[in-house]
């Protein structure tokens, strides 16, 4: 390697310790000490262990919680999916200043704490929230629904946050549809639903895998939605652990529950890449 | 002894395990504008970015104002340089741009007003001062950025395809604009470009690069008239080229038998063949005169050294000053140039044709492979 | 099916486009006028109108004192994580060492955990090497979750940052320091700026990595509304959250302007 080449490298280096300094430092060293906790006894200095995994896996609660847990992240999936399609294709055909108009619509309350944007859910969907007001001050039921505080609360809260991911994910696909690929489908007179079915859906599958991903894994680990709207019924991976680690200091669990939330968070997406992936997608999308 | 303003002695540049730059050898004489030229890959952009001070040497000896360059990084070397993509500072008036050199020469504020004025008025753009340089069209940005390179009055102008990003019209307006400026301020210049005919209108010199080696050094009318090498002769304007053996050869004449069984008389100029060898046999379609296939007897008949072939016209095309003819010729296609296209009888499309050349017209190399 | 219109259609994707973007706006738009009530029930449509629950902020000095707090934390945050974030994209995109991509994805590897993860062992090491409950733990965590934004928004301004600017500076006598003081950092400098807004609004934001670093004298506001709401939920939720969305406008405005939203997120909807 020439002189000016090793000193670039030393430059690299040089401008990039900091940044490494605080990765390791603050994610890289605590998740390894994280993992010792979990699988050894006296805080990560004792014999090895497996009873923090063989005690989640044989209790019922914790099979339960999980279980919540993936049920509502797929509900999640699923309403951003069905809602957030329609919005990317509509993006996908406005112009470029529309588009730009849409994205900033929805990404804006992105920068507002998710804490607050949950407080705005509990206004509107308590028992004498703005939704139950409206339908009894117009005779529709007599007495409020339960919207909060049950697992459809949290799915609207989730849905709420999260459906972003799935608008631009497909949008970005969609952007990249050639227009001209809609003029020959239509030049061969393919109908509207054809269309959609034969060259819009399969066009964008990549956007929807990259969106279901995405909104899958931040709902299954997410908290504090669960935590404000959920209520304490509706108890999910994030929020037990927590309790475990803040209320009741069992720190080897907190640490077993951490590690399984994101090992059964990246199961699932394996798995679900694995099934989508066929032959065909393969070929057509690996490039 | 002369002074040369910039010298280079067998610099050479490897990039991996390829030679980019092999041997290179040049000196510049003070106010010359020489010229790089050859396709991408030949070494052109590498050779300058090593007098530019980007790219070091791997060895061999670069002077400029006969001061080694070894070890001195392109901030000191007191150059002036136009890119292809103008590179003005997106964040700086065009005033600020320009005297940006003079700033850093901590130039007196009245001293760089004065230059900077100097400078837009002489390319024709005084009242752009204070635009950002996204406010200004291609041509302008061009400008800009020659004015720029020229106010520190450097000793060495370096042009690195300037005019390439331009469109056409620009492209020869802004040509004339460079050449003017050149002999106007007698700047030495080394201006790399891949397109041949800037290359002629704009140097005293120029050196035609082919994978990283220097194939010619000369005047535009030697590198036309007298290409040194197969190379040069296909890569500067048009040539038609045939594939022969030498029959015989005597008092710097000599016969060549074309693969499709033309016979061919040729001079010997800057490459002296051997009877028996296979060689490749160039002629300049400018060159090549045309006769009616019934006509006994040409115009210029009677000097002896002609040459006289018979073709079928196969495609004219009419290219505004002159036309231009593809004649099948015993199955290889020759083109002819004429600027008195004739669209009359014995000369349409399928007719048989004579042409003529001089045996003088005719350069021959050693054989290469396609 | 492909024309093209500047102004919204009330088509099916039309409605349903304005459905979901009123979704995802309806709860911040309740809560401000949700804030004026009279009464003391938290309700939409309001009753009456009072600055009321406004004053009674200044009643609960958890709200006052923890805002300045996330105020002085994500100052700070932002700061330090966008001068290292940027050094890390510049070397990265400048000098091209062996292994860029490994280490770009080192670098953008806190995203990808989630944060609550984060969070869980920032709390396990730090109680081992004496920085649970510190203002220094929660900082080095906040800016660990904020580097990998500015790496990456830095790196999308330098993709487009034409390195010949800088040969030309020095061809005209500028020495690289000079070089990257001049002519470098000023055009990246929206990039950069976009970068540390960012970083603010994520350390200024934060819950869950929070969640387990503060202690009863180092509580973010986000922090103090959610164990508030968990409590009770007044009125007083409505006014604190107001001014929170009022400052966090402020800076969604500043970035549209000076960078573009999308183009934050990586989308390329200018693209065609």
């Amino acid at each position: 390697m020439s002189k000016l080449a090793r000193n670039k490298v030393w430059a690299a280096l040089l401008l990039l310790v900091p940044s490494f300094i605080i990765i390791f430092g603050v994610f890289v060293l605590p998740m390894l000490y994280m993992l010792m906790i979990s699988v050894r006894e006296d805080g990560g200095t004792g014999a090895w262990t497996a009873a923090q995994y063989k005690l989640f896996f044989q209790d019922p609660y914790y099979i339960e919680v999980l279980w919540r847990t993936v049920r509502l992240s797929l509900w999640t999936v699923l309403a951003c999916l069905i809602l957030g399609y329609p919005v990317a294709m509509y993006m996908a055909r406005a112009t470029p200043k529309m588009r730009g108009f849409i994205t900033f619509l929805i990404l804006s309350p992105h920068l507002i704490s998710v804490v607050i944007r949950n407080f705005g859910w509990v206004v509107i969907l308590s028992d004498n929230g703005f939704i139950n007001n409206t339908l009894l001050k117009l005779g529709l039921i007599d007495k409020p629904l339960r919207l909060l505080y049950n697992e459809l609360g949290v799915v609207i809260g989730l849905t709420d946050s999260l459906i972003v991911y799935m608008v631009l994910a497909v949008a970005t696909s969609l952007y990249a549809v050639d227009a001209s690929l809609y003029k020959a489908a239509g030049i061969l007179g393919a109908s509207k639903a054809r269309m959609f079915f034969s060259v819009t859906l399969p066009l964008s599958m990549p956007g929807i895998f990259a969106g279901t991903t995405l909104v899958f894994s931040l709902a299954m680990s997410a908290f504090v939605t669960p935590a404000l709207m959920g209520g304490t019924s509706v108890k999910v991976m994030p929020v037990i652990a927590y309790e475990k680690m803040m209320a009741a200091y069992d720190w080897s669990l907190g640490a077993a529950l951490a590690f399984l939330l994101l090992g059964s968070t990246l199961g699932l997406v394996a798995f679900f890449t694995k099934l989508v992936e066929t032959k065909r997608h393969k070929e057509v999308f690996s490039s | 002894m002369t002074q040369y303003d910039v010298e280079l002695q067998g610099v050479h540049k490897r990039f991996g395990g390829t030679a980019v730059v092999d041997n290179f050898n040049l000196q510049v004489e003070r106010g010359e504008c020489v010229t790089f030229l050859g396709p991408s890959g030949c070494g052109k952009t590498t050779t300058l970015n090593m007098i530019a001070g980007f790219l070091e040497p791997d060895g061999g000896e670069l002077r400029i104002k006969g001061k080694s360059m070894n070890g001195v990084p392109a901030n000191k070397r007191d150059l002036g340089m136009v890119f292809q993509t103008y590179s003005l500072f997106p964040h700086m008036t065009v005033e600020e741009n320009v005297a940006y050199g003079l700033k850093l020469r901590k130039t007196s504020k009245r001293d760089m007003q004065v230059r900077v004025r100097k400078v837009l008025e002489l390319v024709k753009l005084p009242h752009v001062a204070d635009r950002y340089p996204k406010q200004l069209s291609g041509g302008q940005r061009q400008r800009i950025a020659i004015a720029r390179a020229l106010v520190t009055e450097p000793s060495l102008l370096l042009l690195d395809e300037p005019l390439s990003n331009l469109d056409a019209k620009l492209r020869e307006e802004l040509r004339e604009e460079l050449k003017r400026l050149q002999q106007e301020i007698g700047v030495t210049t080394i201006f790399v470009t891949h397109d041949q005919e800037e290359a002629m209108y704009l140097s005293d010199r120029i050196v035609v690069l082919d994978h990283g080696k220097v194939e010619q050094i000369g005047a535009p009318e030697d590198i036309y008239h007298s290409p040194a090498s197969a190379f040069v002769h296909e890569f500067i304007g048009k040539s038609n080229r045939f594939e022969a053996v030498v029959t015989s050869q005597s008092n710097g004449m000599g016969a060549l038998v074309t693969t499709n069984g033309i016979t061919l008389k040729a001079e010997q100029h800057m490459y002296s063949f051997q009877e028996g060898e296979r060689v490749s046999a160039y002629i300049r379609p400018e060159h090549i005169r045309m006769a009616a296939a019934h006509e006994e007897r040409d115009a210029k008949a009677g000097l002896g050294e002609d040459n006289t072939v018979f073709g079928t016209v196969r495609l004219i095309s009419f290219l505004g000053s002159y036309g231009e003819l593809i004649v099948d010729v015993e199955g290889t296609p020759v083109t002819v140039r004429t600027h008195t296209l004739r669209r009359q009888a014995g000369f349409g499309e399928g007719e048989r044709i004579k042409l003529i050349w001089d045996a003088h017209d005719v350069s021959v190399f050693s054989w290469k492979e396609e | 099916m492909m024309r093209e219109s500047g102004r919204f259609r009330l088509t099916p994707l039309g409605l349903i486009t304005f459905f979901v973007v009123l979704m995802v706006i309806s709860p911040l738009l309740i809560i401000v006028p949700t804030s004026f009530t009279s009464t003391g029930v938290l309700r939409f449509p309001p009753e009456g109108f009072s600055l009321q629950w406004y004053i009674k902020i200044f009643d609960r000095p958890e709200f006052v004192d923890s805002f300045w707090f996330s105020l002085k934390l994500a100052v700070l945050a932002a700061v330090i994580a966008t001068l290292f974030g940027t050094l890390a994209a510049l070397a990265l995109h400048k000098y091209r060492p062996p292994g860029s991509g490994a280490i770009n994805a080192l670098l953008l590897s806190p995203l990808t955990v989630p944060s609550l993860i984060i969070g869980i062992s920032a709390l396990l090491f730090f109680t081992r090497i004496g920085l649970a409950g510190t203002f220094t733990g929660l900082l080095l965590s906040h800016i660990l979750i904020s580097v990998p934004y500015v790496v990456r928004l830095v790196l999308t301004g330098l993709s487009s940052f034409d390195y010949t600017l800088e040969r030309a500076a020095a061809i005209l006598g500028a020495h690289p320091i000079r070089t990257f003081w001049d002519i470098t950092l000023p055009v990246i400098r929206p990039a950069i700026f976009s970068g540390m807004v960012f970083a603010f609004l994520t350390s200024f934001d934060n819950v869950t990595v929070s969640l387990f670093l503060i202690s009863p004298s180092t509580t973010t506001l986000p922090m103090a509304i959610f164990n508030y709401m968990q409590e009770s939920l007044t009125p007083l939720v409505a006014s604190i959250s107001s001014i929170m969305i009022l400052l966090s406008l402020i800076f969604i405005f500043i970035l549209e302007r000076v960078y573009g939203l999308d183009r934050l997120f990586g989308s390329n909807s200018h693209s065609h």
